[in-house]
């Protein structure tokens, strides 16, 4: 059968990467998607990079906060082609009441929007009155997103009480938290009434996919910083000192995501098929590298791999259910040993294969811990930069779906059988499949997953995609082959979801994980992981029960570096403050 | 610019969407018919038409033979599809279906649509059939027959999709949050057994808290939050309550 390609995985002025790339089958298992580490592409990585290459600046309009952390703030960010964004912020006197790392949490330290153009007293008056309603408040059309933070309780406060005493906070301190303010959640994309991203313009630079929840969580950062310095101003007077900025650099944002991230897997099949897709081409593309022509990439590698290693090793994160950060630097260490001695190779010019990367690695992927290898490909993405940074621009996704009335049925059931082999090798009759349900709550939509006897099935949200595909097959199985599509949902109109998605992913190869998501076993922190890890590209991210802790931006420049072009390209795996140089 | 009352409320697409699929969900319509009739819900609001208006005041009109499937003759191009008394928007993107396929097929042709509800709802064709490429002229007689056909490839810039995704939907506000209320009932209760299904930060059999021991979550964590009867709104001083 001729599988119809939705979109091209190749586009036509693209030469074809030369070795295949890895299978579905191996890679949107649960397990090895929760492998997947933070690399050039992910979210986080490719939004620096942006701001260090354009230089974007960033600008305190006015900061007046009172001593209790009670005011507002503004900033002003200016990008190339005169785009300006507005950033108002409202600061709160931190209080206990309502207080959750949850998103039904109902008090914040801070709120913040992200505002198209120079922001008028008038919006910024609408904004204070209505992001503190938030669900039940109203964005101005001009607003991209909002977006919500806390204070860390390990660091914030006793960072201020140094501060104003005129010494540097704790290191140790520092190290353990890594961020002094929070994630508290970021809406956007016309929640609220926000502006929908699809609209954005050509060359709008928040314009690739997640960008804009990026900056936005990068003025978290900003402020977190400027409002520590600033209360220990007010606390300490002249005897007070700035956080310095190997310090501030170190301060990431943190984040914390339960079950969420599973809907946005549901609702988001084209993106995350898209990145799989950029990732996987990249490695590829990375392994072809020929080192006798370019011996320099070697080096490169294995510097970034020293630096992993330490990084790694410092790592004390109680980590479960993945490897501990000891355990991989161990692992690390050997692959280093293993680059070594291809260098080595390389050097008395006995390394003939013209791509030596490809057994290399496939040496690797036998021999260790999947969180290696996929530590290992991360880092080889960066041998690779501008093909690297030419794929990540192709994420601006349209995940409308459309279906082919015209296909025939039989070449609709020729499709899932292909496509969706994987969903009949699994045992959904058994008593311990469809044990949980996912649904949302009424507050604060916190989205949630329980015992399929607790909740009443009529709220279940996240699409069953195996037994969906079982039930289209079966009724394929009675329908005459030539049928069209457009009859047999005349016929079967309760199918038509699962009908319009299987034709709109049509294709696709890593759209959607490979597992039965109601099954009693279901590890949800699994896909958490490959979102927030691989995607998102946060550090250190620690399963705590069914949520997944983690930070963004560690070791990430800081606005006056990037405005003032000095900004360090090679941020990320960070060393531990005292042994940063400032 | 600020649009945030009156009858400069607009709301946005996914809003829109998220609001009538939810409200669908309660009202028992199935997973698998739910984005057809939210689609048709969506441009029935975008055209003027009936809109969040029929989905607050008499959402069990779509309900109306809903278990009946449509019938079709077998004429390859002209053709006549049988509603069984439905609604137009739950067999509207079966209308849109056919001409789609009459016209990759034959190049053309006519469909009928007959013992159909709301007929002039029927209309929501005409930017359903966008996604495909296509227009559609879609005729009401007055005994409440549609004739459908295709007229040509939709014009160049001419998508009610981006327009809405542009625009937004103008609507009453009065009317949005009274319709956002109802949608939110259609999430499940929040109950202390619920709040259980989410975090770390959870309660216990016995009411005690239990969960996270990373130093951050329980120190921020006001438990007792969890242990109310009914989780409390946002409580920043900023803003007023009414919605």
């Amino acid at each position: 059968m001729t599988v119809r390609q939705s979109e091209p995985i190749e586009s036509a002025l693209e030469p074809p990467v030369q070795c295949a790339l890895r299978s579905a089958t191996l890679m949107m298992r649960p397990e090895r998607l929760a492998a997947l580490q933070p690399s050039r592409i992910s979210a986080t990585r490719a939004f620096i990079k942006q701001l260090i290459e354009e230089r974007w600046s960033f600008n305190k309009i006015s900061f007046n906060i009172k001593a209790d952390g009670a005011g507002e703030a503004l900033y002003q960010i200016e990008a190339p082609g005169n785009w300006i964004f507005s950033v108002p912020i409202l600061s709160f006197k931190p209080t206990q009441k309502g207080r959750t790392l949850r998103i039904i949490g109902a008090a914040w330290d801070m709120m913040g929007a992200m505002v198209e153009g120079r922001i008028s007293e008038a919006d910024f008056e609408t904004f204070r009155q209505e992001a503190p309603k938030l669900y039940h408040g109203r964005a101005t059309p001009d607003t991209l997103t909002w977006f919500r933070a806390n204070r860390s309780t390990r660091f914030f406060d006793d960072s201020v009480a140094a501060l104003a005493a005129g010494s540097q906070p704790d290191a140790e301190k520092l190290w353990n938290a890594g961020y002094a303010m929070r994630n508290s959640g970021v809406n956007g994309n016309g929640t609220f009434g926000t502006r929908t991203f699809r609209t954005l313009e050509s060359d709008h630079p928040l314009r690739g996919s997640l960008v804009a929840e990026m900056l936005s969580a990068y003025m978290m950062r900003v402020f977190s910083i400027d409002l520590m310095n600033h209360l220990a101003c007010e606390a300490g007077g002249i005897t007070a000192v700035q956080l310095n900025p190997a310090m501030s650099r170190y301060l990431g944002v943190g984040n914390a995501s339960a079950m969420g991230l599973m809907h946005f897997t549901s609702n988001w099949p084209k993106l995350i098929n898209r990145w799989m897709l950029v990732r996987e081409k990249c490695i590829e593309r990375a392994k072809m590298l020929d080192l006798n022509a370019e011996p320099k990439l070697l080096d490169r590698l294995i510097t970034l791999t020293e630096r992993a290693i330490t990084y790694r090793d410092e790592d004390k994160t109680p980590y479960i259910r993945y490897p501990s950060g000891p355990k991989l630097a161990a692992e690390l260490c050997c692959v280093h040993k293993d680059l070594c001695s291809l260098r080595s190779q390389l050097e008395v010019g006995v390394l003939e294969d013209p791509a030596p990367f490809v057994g290399f690695c496939a040496s690797i992927e036998e021999r260790f811990h999947p969180h290696t290898t996929e530590t290992l490909l991360s880092l080889l993405i960066d041998l690779v930069p501008d093909y690297a940074d030419q794929q990540v621009r192709t994420l601006i996704i349209n995940e409308e779906v459309i279906g082919v009335p015209e296909m025939g049925a039989g070449e609709l059931q020729e499709l899932i059988r292909v496509e969706y082999a994987w969903v009949f090798e699994i045992n959904l009759d058994a008593p311990e499949a469809r044990h949980f349900i996912w649904y949302k709550s009424r507050n604060a939509e916190e989205p949630r997953r329980g015992q399929r006897t607790d909740i009443d099935e009529k709220h279940e949200l996240v699409l069953d995609v195996p037994r969906q595909v079982v039930e289209l097959d079966a009724a394929l199985v009675t329908a005459p082959s030539g049928q069209s599509v457009s009859r047999f949902l005349i016929e079967n109109p309760n199918l038509r979801k699962i009908v319009t998605r299987v034709q709109s992913l049509n294709g696709l190869p890593y759209h959607t994980p490979h597992a039965d998501i109601m099954h009693r076993d279901f590890v949800p922190t699994h896909i958490t992981k490959l979102l927030n890890s691989g995607l998102h590209g946060l550090d250190k991210t620690v399963e705590v029960g069914h949520h997944l802790c983690g930070v963004l931006f560690q070791g990430a420049p800081l606005p006056d570096e990037i405005a003032s072009g000095t900004a360090n390209t090679d941020w990320t795996n960070p060393a531990r403050p005292g042994r940063a140089k400032s | 610019m600020t649009a945030m009352n009156g009858p400069d409320f607009v709301v946005s697409l996914r809003e829109v969407r998220i609001l009538i699929d939810r409200l669908l969900q309660w009202k028992g319509f199935s997973a698998g018919r739910r984005p057809a009739l939210t689609e048709s819900a969506l441009y029935s609001a975008s055209l003027g038409l009936s809109g969040f208006e029929l989905i607050l005041d008499n959402i069990d009109a779509l309900k109306i033979g809903i278990e009946s499937p449509s019938t079709l003759n077998d004429d390859e191009t002209n053709l006549c599809l049988d509603a069984q008394g439905k609604h137009a928007w739950a067999v509207a993107e079966e209308v849109s279906d056919l001409l789609t396929e009459m016209d990759r097929r034959h190049s053309g042709g006519w469909l009928k649509v007959v013992n159909l509800a709301a007929p002039e709802e029927l209309a929501v064709v005409s930017p359903l059939i966008q996604k495909h490429g296509l227009d559609a002229h879609i005729e009401i007689s007055p005994s409440g027959t549609a004739v459908t056909r295709v007229v040509g490839p939709s014009a160049p810039g001419k998508n009610e999709l981006l327009r809405i995704c542009h625009q937004g939907i103008p609507t009453d506000r009065e009317l949005w949050f009274e319709l956002f209320q109802a949608s939110n009932a259609a999430q499940a209760p929040d109950t202390k057994l619920s709040r259980t299904h989410a975090s770390t930060a959870n309660l216990a059999e016995d009411d005690t808290s239990v969960g996270s021991e990373n130093g951050e979550e329980s120190p921020d964590t006001n438990t007792s939050l969890l242990n109310e009867e009914s989780i409390m709104k946002p409580v920043m001083k900023k803003g007023k309550e009414k919605c």
